[in-house]
């Protein structure tokens, strides 16, 4: 029973970060990197994290949002891709690790954690497999600044989400 | 769960420091100085220098055309085979603006660097 | 009471976040990130190109590709030294069925060439040919006077005939010999301009070919380019005698420092003038600015020709140009308009 429960649970968050991977990439965001993108679909992650189903459910959600939303908007396996699906492994590692590291940690700060590590990987794909030039760290602190603003967005979401629905904890 | 803690401001300085760090480091990063050089050939990169010295520069065929020296974040072209020398009375460069161009041997030699923001852009002859 | 703790904190971390967005915000809305500029720098058309630009809605290296297939198709198309060329085939045959852009080209420099009462002339080469200019390989000699008047004999625009309704061009002289090689290399900076823009409208950057410079658009989408105008009497390849500022438009100077040999102490250098068979000594430096290079690049070549003591410089305005032309001695005139593109506008 707990098993159905966690794995409707994985699905339900998997469908709603696939969907709003793809609506976000028609959002335009005044950073000229391709393949940059918001990141509000981190907010599933962050949600699947501080419920805490676990390190492999987690990044499995990372792994099947991005390939869905990919597949729907037509960039499956493009450099757009790499970088998406990069960003949101390291985040979902980052936010994972500071969840257990942290005692009591709050949804705000590993939500931060996981922006500042999706963006900086993704501006390292970038960098080194689509643009291809050192330039892109003029990028870089722009970048940042955006993952700010919005794992601020994503967490408010979240502990919404918290306080309005009961959860039965998925714990083994 | 806490949707914020006293610790997440760390965070966040944290965050906005490495912004500031790289944001100022766009701005005053050596502008304007020569780190190094490119040597194309007909239009194709052939030689990318990064270390002090003196290059020899040869053709398809093996054949020697310049030397390009690049000392004290300056490059200048020497013992240029092509009749005109024109390359050579160039002298040292010291802006990345401006590219050292042999017409004859069809050599371009481009010091890199952070583009200038102020001073000559380039030059009409 | 934890609760109430806790609730201040996040109204705390809220009002800062909001006021640090805020600032941040109106921060990069004021300083947008500045585009960065990617170059390529080719041989065609007798010079260098150096194609410095940044795409706004297409990647800089798709452009810079479309730039540098315009400028190979314009090369084989025109040049002279290029075997089977238009240019090449009408120097051989004497006569060569066109296109609309040749037929174009063609009349423009026989109509550039009337403007300026020949001191701009398509049909130079057999003069250049003799000085050894046509080629950085040739040999450069001082030729004989009886050499120079025999190749003037065949120096004439007149001797070119365009015939629009049969799309055919014909030298109505053996031995005459067309270059379309200034007028060229103008028409193709401003058509891989035009290009550029109609791909992407708000690309920036610039063309030089061979200090022949075309704008795409403002530096970094606000400032002007600044372009130096060489010392023509310094060695230094680098040294400016002044300064322009331009966003739009073209710059083109001829100078007789580019291409020259020295024998017996006297310095020989390329631009001839079309009347007399020798190296023109009226000025050492011209600078046109322009809307288009095309223009710019006959006329800095004509008002070399003609000279420092040109009284109907002036005049010369109503083609759309501005000039700055220096004497042999160092003493420099320019047009009304001029002064214009030496103030920096922002």
């Amino acid at each position: 029973m707990v098993k159905t429960k966690k794995i409707s649970y994985i699905a339900i968050l998997t469908a709603l970060a696939s969907a709003v991977y793809y609506v976000e990439s028609f959002l335009p965001l005044p950073v000229a990197i391709p393949g940059a993108r918001w990141g509000f679909s981190n907010f599933p992650l962050l949600l699947s994290v501080v419920t805490d189903v676990g390190l492999t459910n987690t990044l499995y959600i990372a792994l099947l949002k991005t390939l869905l939303g990919s597949i729907l908007s037509g960039r499956f396996l493009s450099p757009m891709f790499w970088m998406g699906l990069g960003g949101a492994v390291a985040s979902a590692l980052t936010m994972s690790i500071s969840f257990k590291l942290m005692k009591k940690a709050s949804v705000l700060g590993i939500s931060e954690i996981g922006a500042f590590f999706s963006n900086t990987v993704q501006t390292l794909i970038a960098g080194i497999f689509i643009v291809k030039s050192k330039g892109i760290i003029w990028y870089y602190p722009y970048m940042l600044f955006f993952g700010v603003i919005t794992a601020f967005i994503n967490s408010t979401i979240v502990s919404a989400i918290l306080r309005s629905v009961k959860f039965d904890q998925f714990k083994n | 769960m806490k949707f914020a803690k006293k610790s997440d401001i760390f965070i966040l300085i944290i965050i906005f420091i490495i912004i500031f760090f790289f944001m100022s480091i766009t701005f005053f990063r050596s502008a304007g100085l020569v780190d190094g050089a490119q040597v194309y050939l007909k239009g194709k990169i052939i030689l990318e220098i990064r270390k002090e010295g003196t290059y020899s520069i040869y053709n398809e065929d093996e054949e020697f055309l310049m030397n390009v020296e690049y000392f004290n974040n300056a490059v200048r072209v020497n013992e240029a085979t092509c009749p005109d020398k024109i390359c050579e009375t160039t002298g040292w460069v010291s802006t990345p603006n401006q590219p050292i161009i042999c017409i004859p041997n069809k050599v371009v030699v481009k010091p890199t660097g952070n583009q200038n923001k102020a001073g000559v852009d380039l030059y009409t002859w | 009471m934890r609760k109430k703790s806790g609730r201040s904190i996040r109204l705390y971390i809220y009002i800062a976040a909001i006021a640090v967005g805020v600032v941040l915000l109106s921060l990069l809305i004021f300083s947008k990130p500045t585009p960065v500029y990617s170059e390529k720098i080719f041989p065609s058309l007798g010079t260098v190109i150096r194609v410095n630009l940044a795409g706004d809605k297409v990647s800089s290296d798709v452009l810079i590709n479309i730039a540098e297939k315009e400028f190979l198709r314009i090369h084989n198309k025109y040049s002279p030294n290029v075997q089977d060329s238009l240019v090449s085939i009408l120097n051989q045959n004497g006569t060569v069925t066109v296109d609309e852009e040749a037929l174009f080209l063609f009349q423009s420099a026989y109509n550039y060439a009337a403007l300026t009462g020949g001191a701009f002339d398509p049909t130079v080469r057999p003069l250049i040919k003799l000085w050894g200019f046509d080629d950085e390989f040739s040999t450069k000699r001082v030729p004989t006077q009886e050499e120079i008047n025999e190749a003037l004999s065949y120096v004439d625009y007149r001797f070119i005939d365009i015939d629009k309704d049969n799309m055919q061009v014909s030298l109505l002289k053996e031995g005459v010999e067309v270059d379309l090689g200034a007028i060229a290399k103008g028409y193709a900076v401003d058509l891989v301009i035009q290009r550029i823009r109609e791909v992407d409208p708000k690309a920036t950057g610039f063309i030089d070919a061979g200090g022949d410079i075309g704008i795409i658009g403002p530096k970094f989408k606000e400032l002007a380019w600044v372009i130096g105008i060489r010392d023509p009497f310094s060695d230094e390849y680098f040294t400016s005698i002044d300064t322009i500022y331009l966003t739009n438009g073209g710059v083109a100077t001829s100078g007789n420092y580019e291409r020259y040999f020295i024998s017996d102490g006297i310095k020989y250098h390329h631009i001839i003038d079309p009347q007399t068979g020798y190296p023109a000594t009226g000025a050492v430096s011209v600078t046109v600015i322009s809307e288009n290079v095309m223009i710019a690049d006959v006329f800095s070549t004509a008002l070399f020709v003609l000279g420092y003591d040109n009284p109907a410089l002036e005049h010369f305005t109503d083609f759309g140009i501005q000039a700055l032309v220096i004497s042999p001695t160092g003493e420099s005139t320019k047009t009304s308009g001029f002064d214009y593109f030496r103030e920096k506008i922002k």
